[in-house]
């Protein structure tokens, strides 16, 4: 006679159980996994939207008629900034020999920013910064960011594109072509 | 004596055995699934345009760009200020054999135009590198600028390097992942040649 006979239903049941037990695990697992990737896919979509958001803004930027370079009967030139354009725009002469440091122009004096309504359908909550690298000077022509809130952190990406300035050479009143970039950043936020 | 019940019992088991096994196969599928979802890592589309736009604005912008510096000069031509893309390279296309070697001090050979006391290939050489320093070098990126020319005078037809612009962070090989190009961007020189220059940015 044994001491402990072998119940070998309850001995299939431990096993079912058993094998529950790690069945739910391994669901709970994958449960918990799927809920992390799709936070970080969450944040990728944000990203991938902001990004979208982004390269929009700049081609508007790009060819945007009250900053493009234009020849003859208005044939754009592409990649070119007109600075006469942007001088009238910013409300005042940018001086030739800007002072050291370069100054960075208040950007609510900017065209753009005196008709925010209007602009703001064209790029949204962004920045349009104009690097003129000939003479360092940083003309801000929009900037609207969010309003801040304290629950979330407000990011900004910047794009830049390499661009030339066309300009009146003061002596031979010819044309010249300098040398920039446009700084073009959208605003986003997070929740922290 | 085992009777055909018991039989079916014990084949009843191994099927769910089989099951288990199976259900095990594809959880782990699904795990490997998601690794390699994770582990390919895609360059979303923002990179690519912004490499590709960044590419050609730079190599056009390059090519409109003049230059004002009073030490530059050309026997009988006065128009200031002078032109990049249609005065200088044009130059230096044509005076290639005269370019001094790029390991030489000295940047003095013969080209109509005379930039700094330099040959205008090598003045080429280091004003756009300065500009591409200022730019894509404070934005960390990695470069290749290429100006070759294809010269009808030459019988193979074959390309001349007037000059090569590796970035400071290091250029772009042509091995390198994430690479982009502006595309080619042709000027033709007097003697019915074509400069072709090309910039390469890479991650």
């Amino acid at each position: 006679m044994k001491l402990f006979p072998i119940n070998r239903k309850a001995q299939h049941m431990t096993e079912t159980i058993a094998v529950l037990f790690i069945f739910f695990v391994l669901v709970a697992f994958g449960l918990i996994f799927y809920f992390k990737w799709h936070e970080g896919a969450i944040k990728e979509e944000q990203t991938q939207a902001r990004a979208s958001r982004a390269m929009d803004t700049t081609l508007r930027v790009l060819f945007l008629p009250e900053l493009m370079c234009t020849r003859g009967d208005a044939v754009p030139e592409d990649n070119c900034v007109d600075m006469m354009k942007v001088r009238s725009l910013i409300g005042q002469d940018i001086p030739t020999i800007p002072p050291n440091p370069a100054p960075i122009l208040d950007p609510s004096q900017s065209y753009f920013m005196r008709n925010q309504q209007y602009y703001y359908d064209v790029f949204g909550v962004a920045k349009v910064v104009l690097h003129n690298l000939d003479n360092s000077e940083n003309i801000v022509l929009y900037d609207k960011s969010l309003s801040p809130d304290p629950t979330k952190q407000i990011i900004y990406e910047p794009t830049y594109f390499i661009v030339a300035l066309r300009d009146i050479d003061d002596s031979t009143h010819q044309s010249k072509y300098g040398f920039g970039y446009l700084e073009v950043g959208v605003y986003g936020e997070v929740i922290q | 004596m085992t009777t055909f019940f018991d039989k079916r019992k014990g084949n009843l088991r191994g099927q769910m055995e089989i099951m288990g096994l199976v259900v095990i196969v594809i959880l782990i599928s699904l795990g490997m699934l998601f690794m390699v979802k994770f582990a390919i890592d895609d360059d979303p589309a923002k990179k690519i345009f912004t490499r590709k736009g960044l590419a050609y604005s730079t190599v056009s912008a390059v090519m409109k760009n003049t230059i004002e510096d009073s030490t530059c000069f050309a026997p009988g031509i006065t128009t200031r200020p002078i032109a990049i893309g249609s005065e200088l390279f044009d130059d230096c296309s044509l005076y290639i054999a005269n370019k001094p070697d790029d390991a030489a001090e000295s940047g003095a050979g013969f080209s109509l135009y005379q930039c700094q006391g330099e040959h205008s290939c090598r003045f080429l050489r280091d004003h756009i590198t300065l500009n591409l320093q200022n730019t894509l070098g404070t934005w960390n990126k990695k470069y290749t600028f290429e100006s070759s020319l294809y010269s009808p005078n030459n019988p193979n037809q074959q390309k001349l390097t007037l000059f090569t612009i590796n970035g400071v962070k290091g250029g772009c090989t042509a091995k390198a992942t994430n690479k982009d190009s502006s595309g080619i961007y042709p000027l033709s020189n007097l003697q019915g040649g074509e400069v072709q220059n090309i910039l390469y940015i890479c991650e």
